[in-house]
């Protein structure tokens, strides 16, 4: 295990942090959009858009708390400073802001400009 | 314009066969048209006539407007803008030849007498006797008469009919210098059918002349066509009682005997070569299609509700018939009137009897025939099991909210339309056969008719449900046969709900750009339509 013990590694790992926030934000969108398109429209009354809706909301909890739980289980352990390890704790509950949200709102923008795509129909039934 | 066409169909084998004819509307085969169908049976209580005219309030529920907005399409499902007028000598209380010519009365007076003396010459005792309520039974010397004098009686009369209406659009087509073209539809081998084809010509000429005061001719501007249809099916022979009450009734053992007589009368006559431009002969070189082998009635079927016989595919040889005489270019049929001419078109099928879609239309045109066939047979299934599209769409619950303003009678009416189509779900979830599946039992089924007899294995709804028509609509041997969409095959086999994924993706895509047709309901059907052709990619 490399453990952080200097100023210049803690600054690295905070940077490297952000991005894979954004890595596994991005990675748990194009999952959601895959299987989204997996799923096949339901005949009669249709109600394949819930379960689409169901593992869209699946897809983004388990990525946010996923990197949540690798950052606390295997990144925090490594850093030996407490004082850092208390602002890596601090970013790593803003690294789920940044997941959950990028998620909800890159989901929301594709939604809404594919409209009438499997991926759009988690939104619900389209208003007049 | 819409282009305006005639047809009409006599009797009871005439009425199956204007009930083929509109299911080819309902595929399409009549774009940009005005089809005005004019049905002629003595029994108006004939089950045959009752089936046509729900079919008919089904179709014309699917184009959704009242009369006058009602208009012809192309390129989609129910393109035709059919115009259904029906009439029926009324024998309701003049019920027999006696009284519909006052023969008594006639007989009492000197002066009449040898009138009732050429009847009686002609037509026996019971024949000049019998109820005419269930129609003519196989009488065509005393049929012909009548039918000739209802309709140019019906003509003459003040008040308003269906009939009267028929013949005014013939006139308002001769007026603007168009010839029209009229095709007449029913058995040589019956009664009322058999009685009217030779006279009818005359009695519509007759009847606009009088309507038009003279000033049109319809004998000399109208094209004549008709289908020479021997005979087909066989019933239960009536019993000595049945003989005995009755007197005069229809008996199938006559039916070819009839045939052979008519053929022979069509071959020689000379009136009827000069009116008729071209004749479809047809036939069936056995008589195996028992109209009656469903029923349990012990007695013989002359007529009345209970007369409500199954579809037989030579009725939609008859109707494609009638669609090639509309499709033949102006010049032969103006060749044929002028060289008083007449066509006999036949065509032979294969010795082992199965039936392709170019033994009902042209080879040129068999492919045409069996996409928009194989369509309106792929939209009905798509619409008649868990994958109710339509329905689904009208309410909102496909999530595209497009079509809620679409009328809900027009749905009705679609699902009534593909009940009597192809098939009915009943509540305990058996089905009970429409046209169609009719038609396919009528080819003695297997692979003997046009498309894949698996589309016709099931007996239940969870069996309909569970066919591969994604993939095996038509039957390999067939002209359209590579056309399918394999998309509900995965490894793990046949997945159904995939097949209907297919459909609505590309239904989506499809129909970006909305079409031009006001008509909601049948703007959502042209869309259904554009979607299943590429679906099964036919362009």
């Amino acid at each position: 295990m490399d453990f952080i013990t200097k100023l210049g590694q803690f600054k690295e790992l905070q940077s490297n942090t952000y991005v894979l926030a954004i890595i596994v934000m991005a990675v748990a969108f194009l999952v959601a959009l895959l299987i989204a398109n997996f799923i096949p429209w339901g005949s009669g009354n249709d109600k394949s858009h819930v379960t689409r809706r169901i593992l869209w909301i699946i897809i983004g909890f388990f990525g946010a708390a996923g990197f949540y739980l690798y950052n606390y289980f295997a990144v925090r352990p490594r850093i030996k400073n407490i004082g850092w390890t208390v602002e890596f704790s601090k970013q790593n509950l803003l690294c789920i802001a940044i997941t959950v949200g990028g998620y909800v709102l890159l989901s929301l923008i594709v939604m809404l400009i594919f409209r009438r795509t499997k991926f759009g129909s988690i939104l619900g039934k389209t208003k007049k | 314009m819409a282009k305006q066409y005639f047809v009409l169909g006599i009797g009871g084998t005439g009425m199956r066969c204007i009930e083929s004819l509109v299911h080819l509307c309902a595929m399409g085969m009549f774009d940009d048209t005005d089809l005005h169908l004019l049905a002629l049976d003595t029994d108006k209580d004939n089950g045959n006539f009752k089936r046509l005219k729900d079919l008919k309030e089904a179709y014309l529920g699917v184009k959704g407007l009242p009369e006058n907005k009602r208009a012809a399409h192309s390129e989609t499902f129910f393109s035709a803008n059919i115009k259904y007028y029906q009439f029926s000598p009324n024998y309701e209380d003049k019920c027999s030849f006696k009284v519909v010519f006052h023969y008594d009365d006639a007989a009492e007076r000197n002066t009449e007498q040898r009138q009732t003396d050429l009847a009686d010459l002609v037509f026996t005792n019971d024949v000049e006797e019998f109820n005419l309520r269930h129609g003519y039974r196989a009488q065509t010397h005393l049929g012909s008469m009548m039918m000739y004098r209802s309709i140019v009686e019906a003509a003459k009369d003040e008040r308003s009919s269906d009939l009267k209406k028929f013949l005014q659009s013939l006139i308002s087509v001769c007026e603007e210098g168009s010839s029209p073209r009229l095709f007449i539809l029913g058995s040589v081998f019956g009664g009322t059918g058999a009685s009217s084809i030779p006279v009818i010509p005359k009695a519509l000429s007759d009847a606009v002349t009088s309507l038009s005061r003279g000033n049109i001719n319809l004998y000399r501007s109208a094209y004549f066509g008709s289908t020479l249809l021997t005979s087909y099916f066989t019933f239960k022979l009536p019993s000595d009682t049945e003989q005995k009450n009755q007197k005069i009734v229809a008996s199938s053992d006559k039916f070819a005997l009839n045939s052979q007589a008519a053929m022979m009368f069509y071959n020689d006559d000379t009136t009827v070569k000069q009116t008729y431009q071209r004749f479809y002969m047809m036939g069936t070189t056995e008589m195996k299609w028992d109209v009656q082998s469903k029923k349990k009635e012990n007695e013989t079927i002359t007529g009345g509700k209970e007369q409500e016989n199954p579809s037989h595919y030579i009725e939609l040889l008859a109707a494609c018939a009638a669609w090639d005489f509309f499709q033949m270019p102006e010049d032969e049929l103006k060749t044929n009137k002028e060289h008083k001419k007449t066509d006999y078109c036949y065509r032979s099928i294969d010795d082992n009897g199965i039936l392709e879609f170019q033994d009902f239309v042209d080879k040129d045109k068999a492919e045409t025939f069996g996409k928009k066939f194989g369509l309106l047979l792929a939209f009905s299934l798509f619409n008649n099991t868990e994958d109710d599209f339509v329905a689904a769409m009208q309410s909102g619950k496909q999530g595209m909210n497009d079509f809620e303003d679409m009328a809900v009678e027009q749905v009705n009416a679609l699902k009534a339309y593909f009940e009597m189509f192809h098939l009915k779900i009943e509540k305990d979830g058996s089905l009970t056969d429409g046209w169609l599946r009719q038609i396919y039992r009528s080819a003695e089924q297997g692979e003997k008719f046009v498309f894949n007899s698996e589309m016709f294995a099931a007996t239940n709804y969870k069996e309909l449900y569970n066919t591969h028509w994604s993939d095996k609509l038509y039957k390999p041997t067939c002209i359209c046969k590579d056309h399918s969409y394999g998309d509900a095959k995965t490894l793990l086999g046949y997945n159904k709900s995939l097949r209907f994924n297919a459909f609505k993706k590309l239904f989506i895509e499809v129909n970006k750009n909305k079409n031009s047709i006001p008509n909601r309901g049948e703007q959502l059907i042209k869309e259904i339509y554009d979607t299943l052709v590429k679906l099964y990619k036919f362009n």
